[in-house]
């Protein structure tokens, strides 16, 4: 074993580093410990480092139905835009790259050009489409432009291309139906793909704030987001509610990446997100 | 399949793209059903509103203050990153800078308009009236709120920058260095003349994306600005920035059709920075 001598400039940066890193990390312990405290001891002077008077007041005066409520609409409109993305992504991928077609590389083209345009700026017409087909203020509008995504579709399209078409060719002479190619051959072998998109949509559509901000306009169906968006007053009083809440709201994202880190890591060599 | 999957992508993505171009010629919103053409009124109106000018001067003083100090700072943590021989440091290190950019950014902006709070117990100004320099108004003092969002998003965004670098470090071949060492070039002439011009095209990248998000700020101002005075994007306009007055006229105001000419030049701002990068890209140089 070839120990290398650690010289002082390096233990000065590895100092410096390690600073930074907690300076870094101290907002999050910030909300974290003070979401503990009482309403009383987040306003005291000087702060407290750690709660004193350990109190789970403001997650208890959080936690109404309408909040619990507001989670399962997350998990309805991040979980659907994820199951209906990953579906027809995977699908038009499939079609495009085992049985090129001239229309398939319009829409390939098509899926392209769109990744480039953020979809923010589409809003106002959107908002105008939903409210003619009269899907304003329900789940299925705020999944309408996910359920064929161009990101999904130029991904997917990606990873099919990776698939030894050996594989696709012997099923092929062997007779194995379209769809039993797709379904037999190109999930399995896409599993590590899918896994990534599913991660990355996930976790973008939990976070998302403008979009169902507009399209849902009673509190029964705000995402979380608009949940705590709208919890928070323009006085900034019940510090300990807010916090709490966000604590609820981060935790469940924190315990994914813990878990799934490859995925995360993965998704963002190959996109250029928010 | 082919044929549904180009009428969904037409319907919710090619239509609304052109049709907001439209709308920013028309007089549009929910009383208007027949959207009748009112020519470049939108645009004049817009090009005479003092608002705008500032709206456009705070986006562009986002993205001036953002994107430099991302660079620095993902490039510093992640050469520490790369150079470390612990392969715990690096994943730790990964970790906690990675983290913030995944979480919700209305629950970050909740926190930080907390550790802002303009009281003694808002966290930043404990220290700064510990260090003597006394108590500053942070979100509430027109000449610093939108440093104080800036701040916040550099805060959360730095380890997407810090990952792209690291990737880009790895890709790095080591014999460069060892040339380098063989011919005796110190630490900082290693950075300057082989890390830095090896990482351009990584460095391009991370300049677009980061102005793009940088234009496209929009959570933050919405949740971290509200007051009881003003609403949101104050104090006085000091963080009204153009997404956020996009959302403001089209949904507050009703005037789709205004808002629809202010997305256009938000897009246009957009897609002049993505044309920079193709253009940047195809004389890249030769290695």
């Amino acid at each position: 074993m070839n120990v290398k001598k650690i010289s002082a400039g390096e233990v000065l940066l590895f100092t410096f580093f390690l600073i930074l890193l907690i300076l870094y990390i101290f907002p999050l312990y910030w909300m974290f410990s003070s979401s503990f405290k009482t309403a009383r001891e987040i306003t005291r002077i000087p702060p407290t480092w750690r709660p004193m008077d350990f109190s789970v007041e403001g997650y208890i005066k959080v936690w109404e139905p309408i909040f619990a409520r507001f989670f399962l609409n997350s998990i309805i409109y991040a979980g659907g835009s994820v199951l209906v993305a990953l579906f027809t992504s995977s699908l038009i991928g499939f079609v495009i790259i085992i049985y090129p077609s001239k229309l398939g590389t319009v829409l390939s083209w098509s899926a392209i050009c769109l990744i480039m345009i953020p979809f923010t700026i589409l809003i106002i017409p959107l908002y105008l489409l939903l409210v003619r087909l009269h899907l304003l203020n329900s789940y299925l509008g705020m999944i309408a432009p996910r359920i064929v995504y161009p990101f999904g579709i130029f991904f997917m399209q990606l990873a099919v291309r990776n698939i030894p078409r050996d594989l696709v060719d012997a099923a092929k002479i062997d007779g194995c139906r379209p769809l039993g190619i797709y379904w037999r051959i190109t999930v399995p072998l896409l599993k590590t793909s899918i896994a990534t998109l599913a991660t990355l949509e996930f976790v973008w559509r939990w976070n998302e704030l403008l979009w169902p901000l507009i399209v849902a306009s009673t509190e029964r169906l705000f995402p979380i987001t608009v949940g705590l968006a709208s919890l928070v007053d323009p006085y900034f009083i019940e510090m300990d509610q807010y916090l709490a809440a966000c604590v609820m709201v981060v935790t469940p994202i924190i315990v994914m990446f813990l878990f799934l880190q490859r995925f995360f890591v993965k998704g963002i060599a190959i996109t250029g997100m928010k | 399949m082919l044929l549904l999957g180009l009428a969904f992508l037409g319907l919710f993505w090619w239509y609304p793209l052109i049709k907001t171009f439209l709308l920013g010629f028309k007089l549009a919103g929910l009383g208007h059903p027949d959207e009748p053409w009112i020519g470049l009124e939108n645009y004049k109106e817009l090009f005479t509103t003092p608002v705008f000018g500032r709206v456009i001067l705070n986006t562009l003083y986002l993205a001036v203050v953002i994107v430099p100090a991302q660079i620095v700072l993902g490039l510093a943590v992640s050469a520490v990153l790369n150079r470390t021989r612990l392969d715990i440091v690096q994943r730790v290190g990964i970790l906690s800078f990675y983290t913030p950019y995944i979480l919700p950014i209305v629950a970050i902006g909740i926190l930080w308009k907390f550790l802002y709070h303009p009281s003694r117990f808002g966290i930043f100004n404990f220290f700064l009236s510990k260090l003597g320099i006394g108590v500053l108004r942070w979100l509430e003092d027109p000449k610093l709120a939108l440093t104080s969002v800036a701040i916040m998003r550099i805060w959360q965004r730095a380890g997407y920058v810090i990952l792209i670098y690291l990737a880009g470090l790895q890709s790095i071949p080591k014999i460069f260095y060892e040339a380098a060492d063989i011919d005796g070039a110190t630490g900082w002439q290693k950075f300057r003349k082989i890390t830095l011009p090896l990482l351009s095209s990584t460095t391009l990248f991370v300049v677009v994306t980061t102005t793009i998000s940088a234009f496209m700020t929009f959570e933050s101002i919405y949740v971290m600005t509200l007051t009881a005075q003003g609403g949101r994007g104050g104090p006085a306009n000091a963080t009204n920035v153009m997404l956020f007055y996009v959302f403001n006229n089209a949904f507050e105001n009703n005037r789709m059709g205004y808002a629809s000419a202010a997305a256009t030049i938000l897009f246009l701002m957009i897609l002049g920075v993505t044309l920079l990068q193709f253009r940047y890209i195809r004389q890249r140089f030769e290695y």
